[in-house]
């Protein structure tokens, strides 16, 4: 008698039923997860630094003030010399050192007085 | 075949077969159903990725790794063993939501070791030598266990099994 009782409620229990487990995630899903998500970050960076690399080259003038068709009066190659070199010769010969900061300021702007200099187009009404 | 596509098709063969069980037992074991999710699915990558020796007997190997993994989250987390309801492991797929409640609500009220024996035998389909095997327990502690739950089912669960 008991154990047909026993065989009822274990007939009544298993009407019940387990939820579904969600899916197996394979280990290739998640790895390719991973790498594209390391390739975006990495796309992410690449694309920043080129930004950064080339606003301070296309940078309008500041205030908001647009300057077209301006060319330099006489395009000059930079030389930049080393914060390091500077620094020695600033310490071992302050005359040089005044020269080559004179030299720098001259060759690093463009001259003013030509006749396209930044300054005439930015007077110009 | 590879030797390893031939392990990978066991192990899904296995989850399809094993998983549900094995999520519910990890709810038996006290944890929420989505952390029991979580252990079962991260105990068959761990197969799967063969960070584990293949096993002799796969179902006994998986539910106690299930168990073993449910009982250290739940050191982990520090909380109190019980069987919350926010998704429930046990449901009715005929509309008897509130017998599916209380049938969850008895078997909560079990004692841990009641419950783990209930559900192996109804649920996961094991027999007692393999669940006193699994807890390494004797078999007559299991056969124990398992009816003691069952005349406490009965007394809380009376009304319905005469429906």
């Amino acid at each position: 008698m008991k154990q047909e009782d026993d065989k009822e409620l274990e007939r009544y229990l298993k009407q019940f039923e387990l939820r579904a487990a969600r899916p197996l995630q394979s280990p290739q899903a998640s790895t390719r997860r991973w790498t594209w998500q390391l390739a975006a970050a990495a796309a992410l960076v690449l694309a920043g630094g080129i930004a950064l690399w080339f606003v301070p080259d296309h940078a309008g003038p500041a205030g908001g003030v647009a300057v077209h068709d301006f060319q330099p009066a006489k395009t000059q190659t930079l030389k930049r010399v080393s914060t390091l070199a500077l620094t020695q010769v600033a310490i071992e010969d302050q005359r040089t050192f005044e020269a080559i900061m004179t030299s720098q300021a001259q060759t690093m702007f463009p001259p003013m007085d030509g006749e396209q200099s930044a300054l005439r187009i930015l007077g110009k009404p | 075949m590879p030797h390893n596509a031939f392990k990978a098709a066991e192990v899904k063969a296995l989850y399809e077969k094993h998983g549900s069980a094995l999520a519910a037992y990890g709810c038996c074991c006290g944890l929420d159903f989505g952390t029991a999710e979580d252990v079962v699915q991260q105990v068959f990558l761990k197969l799967l990725q063969g960070g584990s020796a293949w096993p002799q007997t796969p179902p006994a190997y998986l539910f106690r790794t299930v168990r073993n993994a449910a009982l250290n989250r739940l050191r982990d987390i520090r909380r109190e063993v019980e069987m919350p309801e926010e998704t429930p492991w046990l449901i009715s797929r005929d509309g008897r939501e509130e017998e599916a409640l209380a049938v969850r609500t008895a078997l909560r009220d079990l004692p841990d070791e009641q419950r783990e024996a209930i559900f192996l035998k109804i649920w996961a389909g094991m027999t007692l030598q393999e669940i006193a095997d699994l807890l390494e327990i004797s078999i007559n502690t299991a056969a124990s266990r398992y009816r003691y739950a069952l005349e406490k089912l009965r007394e809380r669960l009376l009304p319905q099994t005469k429906r």
